[in-house]
């Protein structure tokens, strides 16, 4: 362990003490700061686990990922019997979040939620020094597939019908979630695909300001995911359809594929937002008794009716959660990493 | 819709059935009213100074924690003015001219009485206001696209001058270094970093509760300890319980002045940038320019008039500050500066859509406005005279803990320790701010504006397909928002 790394625990646990030590207790968070509280990290012949695992969420509270995993939490501790702490680190598009897992020690006391295609895109397309190999991946949590949406009364009702729409208009506005994702990757693939079509694409910066644009009209089309849009919007908005081979439950809309649009890129393999749980790269090697701890209590959570039925209140996320085991987990991630390679020139039009 | 917002107010009544959250009210208005009496303490400050303290609670306790000890703080600013003819904070300036006044005709009781039962009213009277007006407000606020957001950032920065008297050319320097600042980080649009010079935490830019903290709070710490001493003599306060009684009778006789007031500070409050510390000198001027002449030589001079006018439009500005604050994420003072990096800690996204997505939370925070002034005057009829005392704690106790305080607080930002140099850099740059009368809301407001202004503008302009009368002309809401910027920067200049 490197002195860089205790100061960086010691400061985390200042401010649990700070924090909870409130105003009343001055002096003895102070002296916390200074003896150093992580004298048990790195023991193996402890049980594990015996002191709180830190969850990285690389959002802000409130977002999309950062309610998944609080749905998911509660039910983790109890199969666990351990306390999770979710610590937001917002900023980057989630390399902030990202170097600080990278960071950490592989000890199982810090994993992260992130989230796919935008991991990757922290390293193909910033300047993250990290890459797919410095991680271990314990599973997938859910696929929210992307989808595009329309405007109420629209004059078109599926995305046969808008890209039809925009051949004609010329140039058709089409907002997207980020810069670089999937979203904005479904709309660059789609505009490549046909060559009579162009898109005026504007990044919207998020899910709420897309909802409403969509709402309010100011886009021709938006590229989002039903549960990320909220499908409390249902009948609101007009779903044009999902870049998938199949259709989803959360929000009625059809395929890519039922509409016959499977000559664009990745409707086979079925294209969207995966939400995943990763460590520090070297825990399976360094603490395998950890490393199985973690991806067999996570494995069963996915069967807890109480972790389900958090997940349905949670705008009916329980409909997409999709499990996959560590090995499965590696090779999505693999996946995805290599379209985003493979279309990384689309990207310059940005 | 009406319907739909009543089921709402009563899913945030049902919150406040909570025990925890009534300790909350309970807790927060007398932290605030202690720390508030305390010179040099502002609303700003005590909730800073609180949020760290709230982290572990749910949000719905932590913030209406930290709402009550808010109005707490803004009302107990007044009770060092009229006892010591030293303003607790910049909102209860007003309060001295006539409260010490009064105190040294030997009615000290019967004006701190005045002084809480009109806080009291005109806190709750503008929650009121704020109940059924943010609802409407938040509906219309959906309708302000990314361009409407551009210009009312704009307008906010341009109106700081307007609201405070304060020099046009550094009101809008200060709120460009605070655009300044806030470029720094990943560009909100391709995800690239800007000034960061390879820090990783600078990736998520500079956050405005550290620079905050810096300019409100540290800034405070080196004057307060280059004054010295706050106050030296201690006087006894005497006073019975007919004062009391008097007091609320000079209330009851005087409902135009109080509503005045009222009315003004709910006003005042919901402009961006201006609080409590405005609106006190705006009550005050109109209290006396109202007045027949008579009355009006007499400001100044003790007379119950002047107190009623600073203190019914101080406590009134809190419930008008929430507006802009909850329906559109840009704080009306620097006390919703603050309470609005306590709402994002906390999980909630101020802006359009927060009364959609957080209803019940947003409608118990109103209504704990209301239990929170009336614990005012519970607190306060009985207690200011001992509250009074506070202004007596030497600087030798209250810097170092102030100053702790503000670095658990600038850290638990975002657990960076990289986050205390900011601290300390704003708090000297306060300094200077202050020594130069640049008013310190601007680069507060500009800090907080920066991402919304940019957004707002990039992808306003790509959405309108770079057409700049559509940009600014497109809707009825950019029109108006565009008269008022200029009418801002008129009246600032006009008033020269």
């Amino acid at each position: 362990m490197t002195s860089n790394k205790t100061s960086r625990s010691d400061r985390r646990q200042f401010l649990k003490y700070a924090v909870t030590a409130g105003g009343a207790g001055l002096a003895g968070c102070l002296d916390s700061v200074g003896r150093g509280d992580n004298d048990d990290t790195g023991d193996s012949n402890g049980t594990y686990p015996e002191q709180n695992i830190e969850v990285i969420v690389p959002w802000s509270q409130g977002g999309g990922t950062d309610r998944a995993t609080r749905a998911t939490t509660p039910t983790w501790s109890d199969i666990l019997d351990a306390n999770f702490v979710v610590q937001n680190y917002p900023g980057g598009s989630t390399q902030v979040g990202g170097e600080r897992l990278y960071d950490a020690d592989p000890d199982g006391y810090t994993i992260a939620m992130w989230n796919m295609p935008q991991m990757q895109a922290t390293w193909i397309f910033q300047d993250a020094p990290y890459d797919m190999d410095d991680f271990d991946y314990l599973g997938t949590h859910h696929l929210d597939p992307t989808m595009w949406f329309a405007p109420p009364e629209s004059p078109y009702e599926d995305m046969a019908e808008f890209i039809e729409y925009a051949r004609e208009e010329g140039e058709v506005t089409v907002g997207t979630t980020a810069a670089i994702g999937n979203t904005a990757l479904s709309a660059l693939l789609i505009e490549d695909t046909y060559d009579d079509i162009e898109f005026n694409l504007v990044n919207l910066e998020g899910g709420t300001p897309t909802r409403q644009a969509t709402l309010s009209g100011d886009v021709d089309a938006s590229v989002n995911q039903p549960w990320a849009f909220n499908p409390d919007h249902i009948g609101e908005v007009i779903g044009l359809g999902t870049h998938t081979p199949e259709p989803q439950d959360l929000w009625p809309a059809p395929s890519f594929a039922e509409l016959g649009l499977d000559e664009i890129p990745l409707v086979e393999e079925g294209f969207g937002q995966w939400k995943l749980i990763v460590a520090p790269g070297g825990l399976e090697d360094e603490y395998p008794e950890r490393y199985n701890a973690l991806v067999n209590s996570y494995a069963e959570i996915f069967e807890q009716d109480d972790f389900v039925s958090r997940a349905e209140e949670q705008g009916g996320l329980d409909q997409i959660l999709d499990y996959n085991d560590p090995e499965a987990t590696v090779q999505e991630v693999e996946a995805y990493s290599e379209f985003m390679q493979e279309y990384e020139p689309l990207f310059d039009r940005f | 819709m009406i319907l739909a917002s009543l089921l709402s107010i009563r899913s945030g009544a049902a919150l406040l059935a909570d025990p925890l959250v009534l300790a909350a009210i309970a807790l927060g208005v007398g932290v605030g009213i202690v720390f508030g009496a305390i010179p040099g303490f502002s609303a700003t400050m005590t909730i800073i100074l609180l949020t760290p303290v709230t982290v572990p609670f749910n949000p719905a306790p932590a913030l209406i924690f930290l709402v009550s000890a808010y109005g707490g703080a803004v009302y107990a600013g007044s009770i060092p003015s009229i006892l010591i003819n030293t303003p607790g904070a910049p909102g209860s300036v007003v309060t001295c001219w006539d409260g010490y006044e009064l105190t040294k005709k030997g009615k000290a009781v019967y004006t701190l009485a005045v002084s809480a039962i009109v806080s009291s009213l005109a806190g709750i009277c503008a929650a009121v206001v704020l109940l059924f007006l943010a609802p409407r407000i938040a509906e219309f606020a959906l309708e302000f696209g990314p361009s409407q957001m551009f210009l009312f950032a704009v307008f906010a920065l341009t109106i700081i001058p307007a609201a405070k008297g304060a020099s046009l050319e550094k009101a809008l320097l200060g709120g460009c270094f605070g655009l300044l600042v806030a470029t720094v980080g990943n560009d909100p649009q391709l995800s690239q970093p800007r000034g960061t010079f390879g820090f990783t935490i600078l990736r998520s830019g500079v956050d405005f509760i550290v620079v905050l903290i810096g300019l409100f709070v540290i800034a405070e710490m080196f004057q307060l300890a280059y004054r010295g001493v706050v106050v030296q003599d201690d006087t006894e306060i005497e006073g019975s319980f007919s004062q009391i009684k008097d007091a609320f009778r000079a209330v009851a006789s005087r409902p135009v002045a109080f509503i005045r007031g009222m009315l003004i500070g709910t006003f005042v409050g919901s402009l961006p940038g201006a609080g409590a510390d405005v609106a006190n000198f705006v009550s005050y001027n109109e209290a006396r320019r109202w007045a027949d002449e008579e009355l009006a030589d007499k400001f100044g001079t003790g007379i119950i008039e002047g107190v009623i006018a600073g203190d019914s439009s101080n406590n009134a500005t809190q419930g008008g500050a929430l507006v802009p604050t909850l329906t559109l994420g840009i704080p009306g003072s620097g006390s919703t500066a603050a309470l609005l990096g306590a709402i994002s800690i906390h999980g909630l996204q101020p802006g359009p859509g927060l009364f959609d997505r957080s209803a019940a939370l947003v409608y118990a925070l109103i209504l704990s406005l209301v239990i929170g002034n009336l614990l005012i005057l519970v607190y306060g009829l009985p207690g200011a005279k001992y509250f009074g005392k506070l202004a007596y704690i030497p600087p030798k106790y209250i810097i170092p803990a102030v100053v702790v305080l503000s670095v658990i607080g600038g850290f638990a930002v975002r657990n960076s320790l990289f986050d205390l140099w900011f601290v300390l850099l704003f708090g000297v740059l306060g300094v200077v701010f202050v020594k130069y009368e640049y008013p310190l809301v601007s680069p507060v407001l500009g800090v907080i504006l920066g991402g919304i202004a940019e957004s707002g503008f990039v992808t306003g302009w790509l959405l309108n397909q770079g057409d700049p009368v559509e940009f600014f002309f497109g809707s009825y809401i950019s029109i108006v928002l565009l008269a008022l910027i200029l009418l801002s920067v008129v009246i600032t200049i006009v008033r020269r």
